[in-house]
């Protein structure tokens, strides 16, 4: 026998019979369970009947709660009646106790070839396929809108020239400049000690100039505009501005996404020069503060470890590192469809994806020229 | 006459931003009923809403419900304070991340600690009450207006609250969904027991579920009594908003 004070719904097993007592409501409902479940431990037989008679309240959970027990008990081969009191508790069996539809949870009996056959199949046509159709639709109208400007948005590729380029140069040549003053500091201790100090300016100036410096640019572009054309995009998804532009014959990769790619082809490439003598910059500290490299050695060692060849790689890898974070920022935001929690998720996408595509870019390009 | 008031709020007066929204609102909702609360955009309805939540701080103890004062309890007070009403929000308010199913099932984990194929079949038994078998494993992005509402008032009542309140239920809703809607509120209203605060400006919903009407005019409740009392006034801006509702 099993019963209890405190809790409203108290039960005893009597004779195969469970009684229940009081109010079988969701608010008590795991104190409940928990007697019941301790009354029917100790039960042996293979008839049971939960007596309803003296019960004198039940909710919807209370109804699902006995409902599921009965399940339960069946399954273990007790035959399980649930013998009605109440008029209203009669009512609310009928109500509630009806069997919920099954969940489909669908067994998975395909084979490893045919996942993986159906895995590269699905990254293929959702995301490398459509990744290319759209790089190919915006540099159809990014060149095409290049001899018809009287199509363009007046004044919107100055705007988002500003917006990702003249905005970034503090933050960026800030960064280069730290990353440059790092950089020949890690250096100045091992050159020094070969006595070949005056290569801190070669290290300098070929690492910034062919390297770090358009990386850096481009990471820093992707972390700030990337982001930001991502969740541009995504939000005029969600609240179906992209919709609006279409029914009015716009097309929302000309009118959105196109200045875009022109402000930061057209930015990048003087970003990536400012971040270069920036970094630059750094060494030239670091030069004459720890080496003694007086300033007009540095830039008369500058001049010979200088190479237009480099200055011109680094502007190709830039204008390279723009349109992988334009199309990776636009891609991303046109993968929305509805709910705005989803804007978030693929800024953060668009932004890692965005950076391994440069990074990946950048080794290649640097195989090529090298 | 009643006398179970389940809400009592007496001379409720709220200010944001310096200016008055509500002035010496007082009214009773009772128990088993079906209140209305009507007014133009702009009355002061949500902010009153939110003040009966205790989403607004309040000073004194002009607000009561269910015998508490709703901004003044602490946190275990709240949490079961909480677990006792239902919500139904204008725009659903369901979580996009999650699926119909784990958003009706969020309350019960938060707060019991049932097994987890009771809650699912608690779950689908409230799906099932507002007909939405089948939608337990789709997201909310993928449901019409009409499904959304409905999914949301099966989160609201999934704790089988006595008190439900519901703010501009039928907002966005075509008049076919918006009468299947009001219907299914009602049916839910006498099959859980619930009483039903509902925040409307639907005169046609007024007339399909409401019991009593509080009408609120320009922060003021100018108006409190049955539907047929309500009818037979001769309050100017209630007469007006009636006429209006129903396009004469």
């Amino acid at each position: 026998m099993t019963g209890k004070e405190k809790n409203n719904t108290s039960c005893i097993l009597e004779n195969s019979v469970l009684k229940l007592y009081g109010e079988l409501t969701i608010m008590e409902l795991n104190k409940s369970l928990y007697d019941i479940d301790k009354a029917l431990g100790e039960c042996m037989d293979t008839n049971l009947v939960f007596d309803l008679e003296n019960l004198t309240f039940i909710d919807s959970a209370g109804v699902t709660a006995l409902y599921y027990f009965k399940d339960k008990l069946t399954a273990k081969g007790v035959n399980v009646e649930i013998r009605g009191g109440a008029q209203d508790i009669n009512r609310k069996l009928e109500l509630f106790g009806t069997e919920p539809e099954n969940i489909q949870k669908g067994s998975d009996k395909t084979g490893l070839f045919e996942k993986l056959g159906s895995g590269v199949s699905y990254v293929f046509n959702e995301f490398i396929a459509g990744f290319f159709q759209l790089a190919a639709d915006i540099t159809y109208w990014s060149v095409s809108d290049l001899f018809r400007r009287h199509t363009s948005r007046k004044g919107e590729f100055i705007n988002q020239a500003v917006l990702i380029g003249v905005n970034a140069v503090l933050i960026v040549g800030a960064m280069t400049f730290i990353i440059g003053l790092v950089l020949a500091l890690q250096s100045a201790a091992q050159l020094r000690s070969f006595g070949a100090n005056i290569y801190i300016v070669d290290l300098t100036v070929i690492a910034m100039m062919s390297e770090m410096g358009p990386l850096i640019t481009a990471i820093m572009v992707a972390g700030r505009s990337g982001s930001s054309i991502a969740a541009e995009i995504a939000t005029m998804k969600v609240t179906s501005e992209t919709d609006a532009l279409r029914t009015m014959g716009l097309n929302p990769v000309r009118f959105v996404i196109v200045p875009k790619m022109h402000g930061a082809l057209i930015t990048l490439p003087f970003l990536t020069i400012i971040a270069d003598m920036c970094g630059i910059g750094g060494g030239l500290v670091i030069a004459v503060t720890s080496l003694d490299i007086s300033p007009l050695v540095f830039i008369h060692r500058m001049q010979e470890a200088f190479l237009m060849r480099d200055i011109l790689f680094g502007v190709i890898k830039s204008l390279v590192f723009a349109y992988i974070i334009v199309v990776t920022g636009s891609y991303f935001g046109f993968r929305v469809k509805q709910g705005a929690d989803l804007v978030g998720k693929v800024t953060t996408q668009a932004v890692v994806v965005a950076i391994s595509l440069v990074i990946i870019a950048d080794s290649i390009m640097g195989l090529i020229f090298y | 006459m009643k006398t179970d008031s389940v809400i009592k709020v007496e001379k409720l007066t709220a200010i944001l931003d310096d200016k008055i929204i509500l002035s010496d609102v007082s009214f009773k909702a009772y128990s088993g009923d079906v209140t209305a609360i009507l007014g133009s955009s702009g009355s002061g309805k949500t902010v009153l809403l939110k003040h009966l939540l205790g989403l607004y701080p309040g000073e004194g103890n002009a607000v009561s419900v269910m015998g508490l004062n709703p901004s003044q309890l602490d946190e275990g007070q709240q949490k079961h304070f909480y677990t006792r009403l239902g919500v139904f929000y204008q725009n659903g308010a369901l979580l996009n991340s999650l699926t119909v199913g784990e958003n009706v099932a969020l309350p019960l984990h938060q707060h019991t600690d049932l097994p987890p194929d009771l809650i699912e079949r608690l779950v689908k038994l409230k799906l099932r009450l507002v007909n939405l078998q089948g939608s337990y494993n789709m997201f909310p992005s993928s449901l019409s207006g009409g499904m959304l509402k409905r999914a949301a008032l099966a989160r609201a009542i999934i704790m089988d609250p006595p008190l439900l309140f519901c703010d501009e239920p039928g907002s966005g809703l075509d008049p076919v969904s918006l009468a299947s809607l009001d219907n299914l509120i009602l049916n839910l209203q006498k099959l859980l027991g619930m009483t039903v605060i509902m925040i409307t400006h639907e005169v046609s919903s007024i007339f399909r579920v409401a019991d009593r009407i509080i009408f609120i005019d320009q922060g003021k409740v100018i108006f409190e009594g049955t539907l047929p009392e309500a009818l037979k006034s001769q309050n100017k801006a209630l007469m007006e908003f009636f006429r209006k509702g129903r396009g004469d």
